[in-house]
């Protein structure tokens, strides 16, 4: 067990991240390449970045979703967002370890704050799940992958909730750590791979969907003639 | 996942029977089927590709990502597709069937999946490995019924958290289809007409005709306004050359002659005209072909050029003012383009200078009014028709959602020029807009758009909507329009 504690502690941690930064690289090189090639081959290459911002802000802070008609979804998916965007990074346990590895360090959250968030978090997930097993078309859209995802991350708050209030609970604290490392590892590499890159090419969306809509002059004809029907009437 | 029957709803209940849909069909058994029997779908098929489809289909989905900007688009929305269904509760045919096929993400990813299989380094891996192929006759046939069910009204777009837009990629998909000859026939006709026929627009009006008709539509205003209104033609240097869809030729008179009134009431006929080199606005592109759409706009453009005209106006019509507004920056570049303004923009102007006198007690029925899609969805014009409304209607209700997020009309997409498809437009996608309707206990419906027009009739006369009457929002100007002498009302 030990072994296994120290290779996730260590080496495995450092792939994961390595995984995680090279992929992001990657998956941004490529965003950034691609659409400037899309904006290069546009005929209308204005793009309106006040109306992306606030529509790509609309979703970060979806106030209007508030009074959709999927309420507890919008609610459910935002706590959990915010749990695992805030936990990670300003858990003081967190900062503690960050410090002592790189020796740079940030201000960290209050551990009630902390707590609440998992929390939050936690009960997001399980309403995400239940969401995903109940309704009609997320269950009939739900793949396994979709499971998988939402379990990992469910598995990944419930032993950091765990490692840090080790009292009460009957499994051994080791293998909590172990599997709460695991867990975190595993997300953190299948971000760039997985439906997970939204957390990388949010931002990019919404120019991706403008862009989408500036056709290319001549394209069509272009198309046509790679198909060799070049001239062919309608 | 792949449904049994793909050509229709039949088994499911509360869809309306859709018409002469034979099941999919082995190629090369029995007696001769129609292209459209042979693949299923709902609507008519003029042809079908003889050689062997799924190849073909690759084959133009590589040109595609090739040559046009749909590339980066397809495979960010293979990365980030979530499959949350949130779309499902804002698309009115997954309210009307809650048949899952209906879910917006899924028909997204009818293609998105051929993408990810057959165009992606893990795809055509995993391909390799299991030697398996993805892309089947029967996949391709789902999604050509799939992409005709939905009307693109993009209402799904506002419940994407990923930002996904399934209007684009039904469009997106639809191209891909229209390049194997899957395409339906009522619209490939008219396109066909507009883009090389002798009379060049989708509804084969020949210039005399055009000319006949303008005159019959002002010996009408005489008639009844007793006033001589010009419809000009050909006039060089103008503000606006005219494109309304060309059906309102032949269907919508009392649209036409509202706004010729309208013109003529605030004295300023010398600003618009109409050019018989081409005079259509519709632009079928919109829904199924970056190819056509293109050709389409240029005749616009064009003319507007011949005619030394400064802006391109489009009349009441939802898809023909997008298509205009959205193309002829894309397509003719940003730089220098000509404007595209819709024709209730330029009357809330005229009404905002005071130009136009309206009479409060013409209309006293109750009035609504339904935001077609494409001029509404993104805000561009939502307010206008609403100001210019209430300025002379006293009973004016909305409807419940409305504005940006109005429900679609139900013949969305080009649909509702597919006659065949009736039952399915006014039973299911038309079925939420008739329950809206019937909520504002409106007797005037005011649609301005052509194809909203057509479909909201077909869906109150399917509906038993009896007492209400669809109408165009310058018809109500028709009526209402107070004239005193020459016009130009002080």
């Amino acid at each position: 067990m030990s072994a296994w504690l120290e290779l996730a502690r260590g080496p495995f941690l450092y792939l994961a991240f390595a995984v995680l930064i090279l992929g992001a690289l990657r998956q941004w090189a490529l965003a950034i390449g691609e659409l400037a090639r899309a904006r290069e081959m546009a005929g209308d290459q204005k793009i309106p970045w006040r109306w992306m911002f606030k529509k790509s802000l609309g979703w970060i802070v979806p106030v209007n979703a508030l009074r959709g008609t999927r309420i507890p979804f919008t609610l459910a998916s935002v706590a959990f967002h915010a749990g695992m965007l805030a936990v990670p990074i300003f858990l003081a346990g967190h900062v503690a370890l960050v410090e002592k590895g790189l020796g740079i360090g940030w201000p960290a959250l209050p551990s009630a704050v902390a707590d609440g968030l998992t929390l939050a978090a936690l009960a997001g997930l399980a309403v995400l799940l239940l969401y995903r097993l109940l309704d009609k078309a997320a269950r009939f859209m739900s793949g396994p992958q979709d499971y998988f995802l939402l379990a990992l991350c469910i598995l990944v708050f419930l032993t950091g909730w765990f490692v840090a209030h080790p009292a009460g609970c009957p499994l051994p604290f080791n293998l909590l750590y172990l599997g709460h490392l695991l867990s975190t590892e595993l997300v953190l590499v299948l971000i760039p791979f997985s439906k997970l890159c939204h957390a990388l090419l949010f931002a990019s969306t919404r120019i991706v969907w403008e862009l989408g809509w500036h056709f290319v002059p001549g394209g069509g004809d272009r198309v046509r003639e790679a198909l060799g029907k070049a001239g062919e009437p309608v | 996942m792949v449904p049994e029957q793909p050509g229709g709803h039949a088994d499911t209940p509360g869809k309306g029977p859709l018409p002469v849909v034979a099941p999919p069909v082995k190629k090369g058994g029995g007696a001769k089927l129609l292209p459209h029997q042979i693949l299923g779908t709902s609507y008519y098929l003029e042809r079908i590709y003889p050689g062997d489809k799924v190849k073909r289909f690759l084959e133009i989905f590589a040109a595609v990502l090739k040559y046009t900007n749909y590339g980066h688009l397809v495979d960010t929305y293979a990365r980030v597709g979530a499959k949350c269904a949130n779309c499902a509760c804002s698309c009115q045919i997954y309210l009307a069937t809650q048949d899952p096929q209906d879910i917006p993400c899924y028909r997204t990813n009818l293609l998105l999946e051929v993408y990810r299989r057959h165009f992606t380094f893990r795809g055509v891996m995993q391909s390799k490995v299991t030697g398996s192929v993805f892309l089947t006759e029967e996949k391709i046939r789902e999604m050509a019924e799939s992409v005709y069910h939905c009307t693109g009204c993009r209402r799904c777009s506002f419940e994407c958290p990923m930002g996904i837009d399934h209007g684009l990629m039904t469009h997106l998909s639809r191209y891909i289809l229209s390049e194997l000859d899957i395409i339906p026939k009522a619209l490939v006709v008219a396109t066909r007409e507009q883009l090389e026929g002798k009379t060049g627009n989708t509804s084969a009006i020949p210039v005399p005709a055009l000319v006949d008709t303008l005159e019959f539509l002002q010996d009408d205003i005489k008639d009844e306004k007793g006033v001589d209104v010009v419809f000009p033609v050909d006039q060089e240097g103008r503000e606006f050359v005219f494109f309304p869809a060309v059906s309102d030729y032949l269907l919508e008179a009392d649209t036409l002659k509202g706004i010729a009134l309208t013109f003529h009431a605030a004295g300023e006929t010398d600003r618009w005209t109409i050019g018989t080199g081409y005079f259509d606005g519709i632009n079928y592109g919109l829904f199924y072909s970056d190819w056509c759409a293109e050709r389409i706009v240029n005749k616009e453009i064009d003319e507007t050029y011949r005619l030394k005209g400064k802006k391109i106006l489009i009349g009441e019509c939802g898809h023909a003012s997008r298509s205009a507004k959205v193309f002829v920056p894309s397509f003719a570049g940003a730089k220098g383009a000509l404007p595209v303004v819709n024709i209730m923009e330029v009357t809330l102007d005229m009404l905002r200078r005071g130009k136009l006198k309206l009479d409060p007690n013409v209309i006293t029925e109750r009035v609504t009014y339904h935001d077609p899609c494409n001029i509404a969805r993104t805000g561009w014009i939502v307010d206008q028709p609403r100001e210019i409304l209430r300025a002379f209607c006293k009973n004016f209700v909305d409807m419940v959602p409305d504005g940006e997020k109005n429900f679609c009309c139900g013949g969305g997409g080009g649909t509702v020029s597919i006659d065949e498809v009736r039952s399915y437009r006014t039973k299911i996608t038309g079925k939420v807009k008739a329950d809206q309707i019937r909520a504002t206990g409106a007797h005037y419906v005011v649609a301005p758009c052509a194809n909203c027009k057509k479909q909201l009739r077909e869906v109150c006369e399917d509906n038993d909507l009896k007492d209400v009457e669809v109408v165009g929002l310058h018809d109500l100007l028709y009526k209402a329009l107070i004239l005193d002498g020459q016009g130009g009302t002080p």
